[in-house]
């Protein structure tokens, strides 16, 4: 196994929502539980969960758009946070792009498409006069646009080819990883498949290794080399893809695949579904010892005070369950 | 069993600044008492506009329904005055939308709008309706409803929510249900519990229901009919099972070929080509023609609905009679190759 | 109908050339400018406000008075054919005199807009991008000032600089920026937080970069609403005080110097005091159209 291109080390992260007179925290929320996971090169490392599970605060901590309360993330070794580092850390934060959710609000709508994508190639000067302008339309040519549609605004695109921009501009700097925030939950159905298609191959072409976020469970599925579950800030289930889908540890996984409504009836008809009861609680006020113990068939005692560990059940198949040991 | 609504030659156009746009085109359909009914679609494709006309909230302007006549047992629902709608809304017709943050008013009490249904449609005192409004909760599964009577929608989840929108809906017992779009909003496990609750409507009172959305997983797991409508017409209508298994429309299999399985293991995606119609100037003939990997020299004349299986419709010149792939897609759907 | 032998071949549709196949969308400028034609109170503000200022800079060349010229013997007449507004006290054309007043007005209207659009801007658009404590003491220090009615500030200026032109730009421009600063302020709080600009900063944008190319442009909406609103409040200022005294002094016509001259003798010659306050109202009003206008066509929620 080859040297992890991204590793984060026990990762939290709070945000403080009202602070009392004296500067102290009254309210927070801890989006991040100290996670811990590692990224391979040229694997695509898939990341689920239902809201309030923090995955996508985790992706712009990751990205450098928030500063982390405790822990590490580590590109190529090097810690992005770290102030000392402050000169390496705008070299490897070229190498992190991110991809965005809505199609509509990613791109700046007074720019033209053209303007869009030479933003990082002027920012960086990785191109001047003549070659920049062929480094653009190489650009759009290889995310299946025409060159025309430089001149045009983001409103007069559809949103795939809006989408399609967003991945222009994020492969302008040529980098390593790109971090996936939900890129195609916003599109059509039968344009989300282009653009998964689009992004398989670019990860062949380039080398790219991607960290992509959904709460489209088949579609992770379909995409990813690897998988973790998140719920309510911790990770709780790390495996790869077929064996986390075929052999589900953790009951919340399991209670999650389950629910996913399969596009065949016959199948449907006979399906037994794990339903868990009541809603996902508030990452306000979230249950104690292990999160999902509210809502978990199997509960022990122990579950209501101690927080699981993450453990290797099996060689990369990792779970945080007092159940699975 | 009965048919409870009947869709006849529904056309709906609306005016914009930039044109006219022809929404909805021709729809024809209907749904038996006690009977579950997807319609399919992608963004535009008029089944939106579908719904609000059956329910005549439409906005005219600039929505106009400029054909078709709808009805309900043997009400025609077209021929009503607003006044008229009002008493069929909610008490025969209910209808569940996409964001219940939205359709939720803010400032009022749970309690209050959930008794509002009663105090209109049953002439029901304050004190009686609450009482039934607690009843309602109750019927779906939301605990502790004594003390969600005096809540507001903003201190409910979004999953409370659409339960509390389910228990308007239901209120007075319905005959037939809309949801349009109800758990695209929703997490997966969530989502899973709304769909629970309805099919156990649909399987205990006997209440129809048409489920709007673009998410096939959700329909085949509620719906025993399904329609696909694209750029507003129906392009394929055909119990599930068929749809599914044996799809006969080119637009419907390739939407079922896009569409990653969640029990399978990786297998290529196939994308449909080209980008949904432009409303603004669809083309003559097949509408789906220019996205069409089996496009045919006649397909530049506009199909009809044509039979190619029990209750199995498809408006594919495939189908046609004449047509020398006929044979292949009766038998087991569309492998032509 | 029976189909033709080839009606079943397999022939493809031809690829739709590029200009046709997205939506006939009107861009944002567009779509206001038609929302604002069909407004007529907003339409007449601006084509008022267009004849008032050609007629500002081009009338008096034709009017063939000064607005300095006295006639005693003239002096007071009613409005006629040779005086199409009547002459003040002192015979001086009235005409001529509103329209120079007029030029004062409007260059009080853009020495206000540029106050607005350089200090107001600015300020407002770094204290939101920067967020936290900086934004805090710089919103802080705009609510003290505006706490205080600009009016009394601006007296207060007056009093100390002396009565002149220069003077009132002066003091306009210390305190007039205010309101703008908080417009876009709290516009860019909205929208920075919006993906196109997490995008720019992970691109490695600078600061000055987002807010030049990102945060600014976006906001062009309503910076354009304030700036048109703030003028008539400008205008006013400056008539308000030329009107008793503070502002800019005789013989130079300011509309305020016309008011107040006018009023004097309003029982007897009550046209010397009607078309300097016809002029100040007809403006204000003409730029508080046009600026309601705009506000309504450039919403985004009311797009067609």
């Amino acid at each position: 196994m080859n040297n992890p291109i991204l590793s984060v080390d026990h990762l939290s992260k709070i945000f403080v929502l009202h602070r009392t007179f004296l500067g102290g925290a009254a309210a927070s929320v801890k989006a991040i539980d100290s996670v811990s996971f590692s990224i391979f090169p040229g694997e695509t490392f898939g990341l689920v969960g239902e809201t309030g599970c923090g995955k996508s605060t985790l992706a712009r901590t990751i990205a450098g758009l928030y500063q982390p309360t405790d822990g590490k993330v580590l590109f190529k070794g090097h810690n992005l946070h770290a102030p000392q580092e402050k000169h390496n850390s705008i070299v490897f934060k070229r190498q992190i792009q991110m991809i965005f959710q809505d199609p509509y609000a990613s791109l700046n709508p007074r720019m033209t498409i053209r303007d869009i994508i030479e933003e990082p190639l002027s920012i960086h000067k990785l191109a001047k006069g003549k070659e920049k302008e062929a480094r653009i339309s190489s650009l759009l040519h290889q995310v299946g646009l025409n060159a025309e549609y430089g001149s045009r605004f983001p409103h007069e695109c559809s949103g795939g080819q809006r989408q399609r921009v967003g991945i222009a501009r994020a492969l302008a700097v040529n980098p390593e990883l790109i971090i996936c925030d939900e890129p195609i939950s916003a599109l059509d159905v039968s344009i989300q498949a282009q653009v998964i298609n689009l992004l398989e191959q670019l990860q062949t072409e380039l080398g790219l290794t991607y960290l992509f976020i959904a709460h489209d469970l088949s579609m992770v599925r379909h995409i990813s080399t690897r998988v973790a579950v998140m719920y309510l800030g911790s990770l709780v289930e790390l495996a790869p893809t077929e064996e986390l889908y075929s052999q589900p540890l953790h009951p919340y996984t399991q209670a999650l695949l389950s629910a996913i409504p399969i596009p065949d009836p016959a199948i449907e008809a006979h399906r037994n579904r794990i339903l868990l009861p009541g809603d996902i609680p508030s990452p306000l006020d979230p249950p104690s010892g292990c999160k999902f113990h509210n809502r978990c068939r199997y509960a022990m005692p122990i579950c209501q005070k101690i927080s699981p560990e993450l453990t290797a059940t099996d060689l990369n198949h990792y779970t945080a369950c007092h159940l699975v040991k | 069993m009965p048919v409870l609504l009947e869709v006849r030659d529904l056309s709906v156009t609306f005016h914009t600044y930039a044109g006219t746009v022809l929404a909805v085109n021709n729809v024809n359909f209907s749904i038996n008492q006690g009977e579950t009914l997807g319609i399919v679609g992608e963004s535009g494709c008029g089944k939106s506009a579908t719904a609000q006309a059956i329910m005549g909230i439409l906005p005219q302007p600039p929505a106009e329904v400029i054909n078709g006549h709808i009805y309900l047992n043997t009400t025609e629902l077209t021929a009503l005055s607003e006044k008229e709608l009002q008493q069929i809304r909610g008490k025969k017709i209910s209808m569940i939308f996409q964001d219940p943050m939205t359709a939720l008013n803010p400032v009022l009490t749970i309690g209050l709008q959930i008794a509002e249904m009663f105090m209109q449609h049953q002439h029901l005192a304050h004190q009686d309706a609450l009482r039934l409004a607690e009843k309602a909760l109750q019927s779906v599964d939301i605990p502790a409803p004594k003390a969600r009577l005096e809540q507001y929608p903003h201190q409910l989840s979004g999953g409370m929510r659409q339960r509390v929108m389910i228990a308007m809906a239901l209120a007075c017992q319905p005959q037939l249900i809309i949801a349009d779009e109800p758990t695209t909003a929703l997490d997966v496990t969530i989502q899973a519990q709304i769909i629970d609750l309805l099919r156990s409507k649909n399987q205990n009172s006997g209440t129809s229901i048409i489920l709007i959305s673009h998410d096939l997983g959700v329909i085949a797991s509620l719906c025993q009919r399904v329609l696909i409508m694209y750029a507003g017409e129906i392009i394929e209508s055909a119990q599930a099972i068929d749809l599914y298994h044996k799809p006969a429309h080119p637009y419907t299999y390739g939407l079922l070929q896009s569409v990653p399985r969640p029990d399978r293991k990786n297998q290529g995606l196939l994308s449909i080509a080209g980008q949904p119609p432009n409303l603004f100037s669809i083309p003559s003939g097949c509408s789906f023609g220019p996205r069409c990997p089996y496009a045919m020299e006649i397909c530049r004349q506009k199909p009809a609905l044509l039979p190619i299986g029990e209750q199995h419709f498809t408006r594919c010149w495939l189908a046609h009679p004449g047509s020398p792939n006929r044979q292949k897609l009766l038998q087991g759907g569309l492998l032509i190759k | 109908m029976k189909p033709t032998p080839t009606a079943f071949h397999s022939t493809p549709f031809p690829q739709e050339p590029l200009s046709t196949s997205l939506a006939t969308g009107t861009s944002y400028w567009q779509d206001a400018w038609r929302r604002l034609r069909n407004n007529k109170l907003a339409l007449a503000g601006l084509i008022f406000i267009l004849l008032i200022t050609l007629a500002a800079i081009a009338g008096p060349y034709f009017s063939g008075y000064s607005y300095a010229d006295q006639d005693l013997p003239e002096a007071n007449q009613p409005p006629s054919s040779v005086h199409w507004f009547g002459t003040d006290n002192l015979g001086r054309d009235l005409l001529t005199r509103v329209l120079y007043g007029a030029r004062i007005s409007l260059s009080i209207g853009v020495a206000a807009s540029f106050i607005n659009l350089t200090v107001g801007v600015l300020y407002g658009g770094i204290a939101g991008y920067a967020g936290g404590r900086i934004d805090n003491i710089m919103m802080r220090i705009v609510d003290i000032l505006y706490g205080i009615p600009l009016l009394l500030y601006i007296i207060l200026l007056m009093v100390v600089l002396g009565p002149g032109l220069l003077n009132i730009f002066l003091a306009l421009g210390l305190v007039y920026w205010l309101g703008m600063a908080r417009i876009v302020r709290g516009q860019i709080l909205a929208i920075k937080k919006q993906e196109y600009v997490l995008a720019a900063r992970l691109t490695g944008a600078s600061p000055a970069r987002i807010l030049m190319r990102h945060l600014i442009p976006n906001s062009i909406g309503p910076i354009l609403i304030t700036t048109t609103l703030a003028i008539p409040e400008a205008i006013f200022t400056e008539a308000f005080l030329s009107f008793i005294g503070l502002g800019v002094s005789a013989p130079m016509a300011s509309w305020g110097v016309l008011a107040s001259e006018g009023v004097v003798s309003l029982r007897s010659y009550p046209f010397q005091l009607l078309y300097p306050a016809l002029a100040i109202s007809i403006t204000m009003l003409s730029f508080n159209f046009l600026g309601d206008g705009l506000r309504d066509s450039l919403d985004p929620r009311m797009r067609k």
